[in-house]
């Protein structure tokens, strides 16, 4: 236990000597958040529109003055499609919205008509965002219409979407929780298979190999000083996104704390492993982003979305740690605590992390081979 | 008397590549020896220390340190030893006072006993007033003497150093054999392995490794003293002693082993063989430990090196290298300061010092690899920072550690070489075929370099560096951990180019290699504190490490001042 408390305790000074670990754990993490916060915006505000009117103008000032009032577009009319055809080739506007010529009579419910909306789908999201701008706000327009004519109108259609846990649609809300679970990866990993490997590097492991303190101390020392480490960071950036960016939290503090707790295990694990079969910073730190951040980006279905991807990818998705804990992080922050998932997840959590503690107790050596 | 170490027939062989590091060896040491684990590198001074300690298994063959099995009793062995390996261990970011604790926790040194420990430490090796220092600021030296301390808690009774004295200033290597010797005389028995042969002569034993074969176990000077009628120095100084050592070789004397000294020629005579055939005066000479070494390795190559046949630098000014008050500082720290000499045509220029004294720094100034802060360099009369790229058109340079490309084979580094050096067609053509005929490389060309035997690794370098047939050759540290006898062929590769007016400045810690040097400039703490020929330095009898300790001592004074 003395043995124990003094390895710690050493790492701890070496944390704190250490001027990277305390880049990597609150400097990056830091402008990650405020990148993830404010420069990836997936909303979409303001598509510059190009709207084209077939029939007479008059009969369509309703509408016309609608779409110039949403703050999702921002319209440029044209006079004829080609016109706006241009536009759209030379990039002046991103998409462009024809209405027919029977647009009147359709909106009032006399006929039927089809809003024609063409976008540059270099984007993809601004011909899916501009469809459903436009549904919604001649959708909004009709209301209003039946509302102030009174009700002896036929309307057409009715669409009526509600969203759950994130009402106002704002990306931040489910990137930056997203995030911190990305973070918590590239911390726990990257910080800790630094740190065994620098100790290989530097001639210190062979000392300590020849010291009284074994194994399961030198490992277990290295889980809980970067497991404290790591969890400040987490802390930090929680603070961040929910103080600073507004980010709504619904959940429990407890269950965050044990389960966060839980992924920082699995991920502490990973990179101790990965320092331990490298013993080479360099290679372990190329390991680290290869292994642990660039799989808990793209398949942790953090920021992409895992039921979108071919079956096989989605199995495969299971193996990524991140996987089982953005659900629980994402639920906590925008749903509240709900329990099926946090248990499931919890426990595959526990799982990884117990096989990678095993694993790195097998192939740790008290000797060089 | 019992024996602390116990070895029968041992084998280490590893695999992919495979190699025998250590080669069927018995041996055994008795208590209370400092005994030198001596070879160079690669010989497997490393792998027996590791094997000894547990931290290796045998392939086959059996061990017993203290008494005990290495590989089943690895917890009880590290009770009673102290191991220091390479590097030292300590933990830079650590102040002296917390790497100290930290070991001292490790090893389980109960409260009581721990502050009478560390008094004892702190004082035997002065590091008391530095307590709070990080271990990364700290000079080599006191690094050096901070890893002993660490070894020493817990009161080992065989203490195991892995080259503690490599590229540390001499005083301090000296300091450190004087503080070994008092722990000797408290019955602690030392194993302590290093690539200088001239530190094996002050040990009680020394265990000689060539190639993981034990060549010799025994009093250093009982192997000496064999030699003792066969080595022979040139009477009078020679005016050109690289001509002397050519004209022997040539005519084929029974040496086994000739090198410059100074401005003599030392000469190991073969077994049972006269002076008859050697037409200079010789006085005898007492042997040293290295000639006894060069013997029983089978002596050095006693052929002219035939590198230099085509050469032809053409004319050259008498001065060809210039430094002027060169001086260079990283941020407050002076890595070298008002250094300024001159080196003439067909001179071997050295720079003499410990790691961190600033040679490197010199010399990288001087091939426009860093930027003075004031001073100026100057090569062939050129600028060395207004024009870096003239001037290093005539250099030759010849990085530590042979920087070849290792996964390129020899072919492939030579085209590499002579390409970035601006040779085309058929000038590239012949240029590469000349470079294989004069080193010999036929055999090797397909092989990638890096598995290369060190002295084909060492000849491809110079191929590479020469390429361009430069008038000028910048060696960085070129012999360090090379065997002496691939160190001697790399020497007369460079003394038959010298004869033919190339010249040469080279960098090297090892002090005794300064005596093949025409004229040194001894660097410390970022100056340059004498300059002058090797028989200028040393005074009567005295070797290059005695003349550089008392210069540096004979130096502080005056810079205190």
């Amino acid at each position: 236990m003395k043995i124990l408390k003094a390895l710690v305790y050493k790492e701890f000074l070496q944390i704190i000597r250490d001027p990277s670990s305390i880049l990597i754990a609150f400097i990056l993490p830091f402008i990650l958040i405020t990148i993830f916060a404010t420069a990836i915006n997936l909303d979409n505000n303001a598509i510059e529109t190009g709207l084209v009117i077939d029939g007479d103008r008059s009969q369509v000032n309703d509408i016309v003055s609608a779409f110039e009032g949403s703050r999702f577009l921002t319209v440029t009319r044209y006079n004829s499609r080609k016109e706006a055809q241009e536009a759209l080739i030379r990039g002046d506007i991103r998409a462009m919205v024809v209405l027919p010529i029977n647009f009147a009579k359709a909106f009032v419910g006399e006929q039927a008509a089809t809003i024609q909306v063409l976008a540059d789908a270099s984007d993809p999201n601004v011909a899916l965002f501009t469809a459903a701008y436009v549904q919604g706000i001649v959708a909004t327009a009709q209301k209003i219409l039946l509302e102030t004519n009174g009700s002896n109108l036929h309307s057409g259609i009715q669409i009526e979407a509600v969203s759950w846990y994130n009402p106002e649609l704002k990306s931040r809300y489910f990137i930056l929780p997203n995030s911190i679970a990305i973070i918590m990866t590239l911390i726990g990993m990257l910080l800790t298979a630094l740190v065994i490997a620098r100790e290989w590097e530097r001639g210190t492991m062979e000392s300590l190999l020849t010291t009284k303190a074994s194994k399961l101390q030198i490992i277990t020392a290295k889980y809980i000083s970067y497991y404290c480490l790591a969890m400040l960071s987490a802390i930090f950036c929680t603070f961040l996104s929910v103080i600073v960016f507004d980010v709504p939290f619904r959940g429990s503090l407890v269950v965050y704390f044990v389960t966060s707790s839980l992924f920082l295990f699995v991920s502490i694990g990973m990179g101790c492993m990965i320092s331990t079969l490298t013993r080479n910073q360099f290679l372990a730190s190329v390991a680290a982003a290869m292994f642990g951040f660039l799989p808990a980006v793209i398949l942790s279905g953090g920021l992409f979305e895992i039921s979108s991807m071919p079956r096989i990818i989605q199995i495969a998705t299971n193996i990524i740690p991140a996987t089982h804990f953005v659900p629980i992080i994402k639920n906590l922050f925008m749903a509240g605590n709900i329990w099926p998932i946090i248990f499931g997840e919890s426990l595959n959590l526990l799982i990884f992390g117990l096989i990678m503690f095993g694993l790195l107790y097998r192939v740790t050596k008290e000797r060089l081979e | 008397m019992t024996n602390i170490v116990e070895i029968n027939r041992l084998n280490k062989i590893f695999q992919n590549p495979d190699i025998t590091a250590i080669d069927n060896i018995t041996l055994s040491l008795p208590q209370g020896e400092v005994v030198g684990l001596v070879g160079p590198d690669g010989a497997g001074k490393t792998t027996l220390i590791r094997l000894l300690l547990g931290l290796l298994v045998p392939t086959s063959g059996e061990i017993s340190v203290l008494n005990l099995n290495p590989v089943k009793q690895t917890h009880q062995l590290h009770c009673h030893i102290g191991y220091m390996p390479q590097k030292f261990g300590l933990y830079e970011d650590l102040s002296i006072a917390e790497n100290m604790n930290l070991y001292a926790d490790l090893k389980e040194i109960p409260a009581a006993e721990r502050a009478k420990q560390f008094d004892w430490l702190l004082k035997f090796t002065g590091l008391a007033p530095f307590t709070k220092r990080l271990a990364g600021r700290l000079s080599g030296g006191m690094k050096q003497k901070l890893g002993l301390g660490c070894t020493l808690l817990g009161n080992p009774q065989f203490l195991l150093l892995d080259e503690p004295g490599v590229g540390v200033d001499p005083i301090s290597r000296q300091e450190l054999m004087k503080m070994v010797y008092s722990l000797r005389d408290k019955g602690i028995s030392v194993l302590w392995s290093t690539s200088y042969l001239d530190e094996a002569e002050k040990f009680d034993r020394v265990l000689l490794l060539n190639n993981g074969k034990l060549i010799f176990n025994g009093n250093p000077k009982d192997l000496t003293e064999q030699m003792q009628g066969r080595v022979f120095q040139t009477a009078a100084e020679e005016k050109n002693p690289r001509q002397t050592l050519r004209r022997l070789m040539q005519k084929g004397a029974p040496l086994t082993d000739a090198v410059i000294s100074g401005r003599q020629v030392r000469l190991i005579l073969q077994n049972n063989r006269s002076l008859e055939q050697i037409d200079v005066p010789v006085k005898p000479v007492t042997p040293r430990f290295e000639d006894a070494v060069i013997d029983i390795l089978g002596g050095a190559e006693m052929t002219p090196s035939t590198i230099a046949r085509q050469i032809d630098i053409g004319n050259l000014p008498d001065t060809v290298i210039k430094a002027e008050n060169l001086t260079k500082m990283y941020g407050d720290f002076i890595a070298a300061q008002n250094i300024s000499f001159n080196i003439k045509r067909g001179e071997i220029f050295g720079l003499l010092g410990p790691n961190g004294a600033g040679k490197s720094t010199t010399f990288k100034m001087l091939c426009g690899l860093a930027k003075p802060t004031s001073g100026q360099g100057f090569i062939l009369n050129t600028d060395m920072i207004k024009n870096p790229e003239a001037a290093r058109a005539n250099l030759g340079y010849m990085a530590q550690k042979f920087s070849l490309f290792s996964t390129l084979s020899v072919i492939q580094n030579l085209k590499f070489f002579s390409g970035i050096y601006g040779l085309r067609g058929t000038a590239r053509e012949n240029r590469i075929k000349q470079m294989i005929d004069i080193f010999e490389l036929k055999p090797y060309l397909g092989q990638p370099s890096g598995n290369l035997p060190l002295g084909f690794k060492q000849r491809l370098a110079l191929a590479c560096a020469i390429m361009h047939n430069p008038p000028i050759l910048f060696l960085d540290e070129p012999t360090s951990g090379v065997d002496p006898l691939t160190r001697r062929e790399f020497w007369n590769h460079i003394n038959s180019m010298v004869e033919k007016g190339v010249t040469v400045m080279v960098t090297t810690h090892f002090m005794d290699e300064a005596e093949y040097c025409d004229r040194i400039a001894l660097i410390y703490q970022g100056q340059a504190i004498k300059i002058g020929t090797p028989d200028e330095l040393k005074k009567q009898g005295e070797t290059m490490e005695d003349a550089f300790i008392r210069l540096i001592n004979e130096y502080q004074p005056e810079a205190a001042a």
